[in-house]
């Protein structure tokens, strides 16, 4: 079974925006989702999260088809971390990484003992623990974001998506997230996340998806997907694609000419 | 957990203080009124309208029993009530400036209660008068009116929603004001509740409102960790698996139900609100767990404490009591708005 089985989707808002998309995800794989801006990656993520409906087409996620479940079933299944999380409220980091124990909740119940230690075990995993009790609005960017991703580790879900989480923070914490993201994907937790920097996608992910306007150009490893050509291609600049000294990794490097 | 049981002790001192400032505000405002108590004599009365049959008491004891302590309770769930409306309203619109006499939510529930009041509708709802379920029915047409007039036009900005609010209570303010005009054998005691106060109110009032106010707290407080979520965003919350549309339309309600139930009662008593749920947060924090309680807790200390000013103030006469919150609210709004281009709420 797949993480994520997507069939013949199409999604349109005023003009289309994706076109008739088929994708299968592994389970348990680190996916790195990589295009040009406007390629459709973020909507890929709101149609997976549904805040999107898509006009046509089927989604499975671990085998269940998305429009069957109800908001608190998708959310035991797969936990979705927004781009950009705007906070509106200034609640500590405790209290948001409690919210992630919101699907696992009956109407009326109290937090209890499983919800503590997910709670516990999630601010752990993300070397939160320390932050728990501060304020989010007296928090760094990078510590924001892994508050919010301790927050959906609590959900306790199979699969976690992200939505260019790396956006706004500096090469020191971009590696540092990813590294987080990487030992979760090496735990056994299906990692999928939208990402800009390709050569940071290259190093990491397990399997890459390249989109362009709308449609998927290549799906597989980074070596197969990152060619010279295609990227060339859908990204509409000139590279050379040489392999990372240490890793062996594809690389990219921009030349200054345009294709 | 270390952190766990210090948070905990600091919740629960928290909320003993403002028991005790609330109990404290009562007692004053139940031992000062147009008739002057002595205190050992106002002791007595206590005592004795605790302890022995009515029969018994001393004319003190009547005058607290049935004049002052309806009217006093009645401030304190009014003001519990309105603070409570704001608290779920600026959560659910993420916007600090949100209450219901800004957008237009207590012009909407006077325009009801006025119409049903002009008609002299007696028909009973719920074995309850019909001035409540009407006021509820204009605060909610009113809201909805207003959130979705300023969806269209201006997105999530905050100015647009506090135009159309702005305007939406301008205009159904007129439109009562009119029908007060032109109704003169009834109009005196219109302009008396039209004015915002708790003057000449009994516990056939508090009787009135309370089923309302439970029922509209209630189902605040039962969804208080939903409208944690959706405080954060619209979008963090469905991803915790909220039902977004559900929970705002329950929400919405309520705060319309709140706010129709004190307009209902006392008129049209404004920036309470908008004021209490700020200080609450300074308090408490922004989890609507601990906020909403506070906010009811504030807000009702701090409306019976208005209308002990109001009584003592121009003594023997009275105020309106929302001369005194908007004497209070009018700077604090204008004080939020410059304040608000470097601050998140």
């Amino acid at each position: 079974m797949n993480a994520i089985e997507i069939s013949n989707l199409n999604f349109s808002f005023d003009k289309p925006v994706l076109n008739n998309i088929s994708l299968q995800l592994r389970l348990g794989a680190f996916t790195g989702i990589l295009g040009p801006n406007g390629a459709g990656k973020s909507t890929i993520v709101k149609i997976l999260s549904r805040w999107f409906k898509p006009q046509n087409g089927t989604v499975r996620i671990k085998g269940q088809s998305l429009p069957q479940l109800s908001q608190r079933q998708l959310a035991r299944l797969l936990a979705v971390v927004e781009q950009d999380t705007h906070l509106n409220s200034d609640i500590s980091v405790r209290e948001l990484v409690a919210l992630g124990r919101l699907p696992h909740q009956s109407f009326f119940a109290e937090e209890n003992g499983q919800d503590r230690k997910a709670i516990e075990n999630a601010l752990q995993t993300t070397g939160m623990t320390a932050f728990a009790s501060r304020p989010l609005s007296s928090l760094s960017g990078g510590e924001k974001q892994r508050a919010r991703i301790a927050a959906a580790l609590a959900q306790q879900t199979e699969i976690l998506i992200l939505d260019e989480p790396t956006t706004h923070l500096d090469i020191k914490h971009q590696l540092e997230l990813l590294r987080l993201l990487k030992a979760l994907a090496e735990g056994g937790l299906t990692v999928i996340t939208v990402l800009h920097d390709i050569n940071l996608a290259a190093l990491f992910c397990d399997d890459i998806v390249l989109l362009s306007s709308g449609n998927i150009v290549m799906t597989g490893a980074p070596q197969n997907v990152l060619t010279s050509e295609q990227i060339e291609a859908v990204y509409d600049c000139k590279v050379t694609v040489y392999p990372h000294p240490v890793y062996q990794v594809p690389q990219i490097a921009l030349l200054k000419g345009t294709s | 957990m270390e952190i766990g049981r210090r948070s905990l002790t600091r919740t629960l001192s928290i909320a003993a203080t403002l028991w005790l400032l609330l109990a404290l505000v009562i007692l004053a405002s139940l031992a000062v009124g147009a008739v002057s108590i002595p205190s050992a004599r106002f002791g007595v009365a206590l005592k004795q309208i605790l302890t022995t049959p009515m029969a018994e008491w001393s004319y003190e004891a009547i005058i607290i029993w049935r004049l002052r302590l309806p009217r006093v309770l009645l401030a304190a769930v009014v003001g519990a009530a309105l603070a409570t409306a704001g608290a779920v309203l600026q959560g659910l619109l993420h916007n600090g400036m949100a209450d219901s006499y800004v957008l237009g939510v207590s012009s909407g529930a006077s325009l009801g209660a006025a119409v049903v009041m002009l008609l002299g509708l007696k028909f009973t709802f719920l074995g309850l008068g019909a001035v409540a379920p009407a006021a509820f029915l204009g605060a909610v047409l009113a809201l909805i009116t207003v959130i979705t007039i300023a969806r269209r036009v201006a997105g999530k900005s905050t100015l647009g929603l506090l135009l159309a609010g702005i305007a939406m209570s301008s205009f159904l303010s007129a439109i009562v004001s009119l029908l007060v005009y032109f109704s003169n054998e009834k109009i005196q005691p219109m302009i008396f509740w039209l004015m915002g106060g708790f003057s000449a109110r009994g516990w056939n009032h508090l009787l009135l409102v309370t089923p309302y106010l439970v029922l509209g707290y209630s189902l605040a407080f039962s969804l208080n960790r939903y409208l944690t979520a959706i405080s954060i965003s619209d979008q963090t919350a469905h991803h915790f698996g909220v039902n977004v549309e559900k929970t705002r339309l329950a929400l919405l309600c309520s705060s319309a139900l709140l706010t129709a139930a004190s307009v209902a009662v006392s008129g049209v008593i404004g920036f309470v609100g908008l004021m209490i749920p700020h200080v609450g947060r300074m308090l408490v924090g922004h989890n609507y767990r601990k906020l909403l309680p506070a906010s009811a807790l504030l807000g009702a200390a701090f409306l019976t404490a208005a209308d002990l000013l109001a009584r003592v103030i121009v003594r023997p006469t009275e105020l309106p009591v929302g001369i005194i919150t908007a004497l209070c609210g009018g700077p604090f709004f204008l004080y939020l708005l410059a304040k608000r281009r470097s601050e998140v709420l």
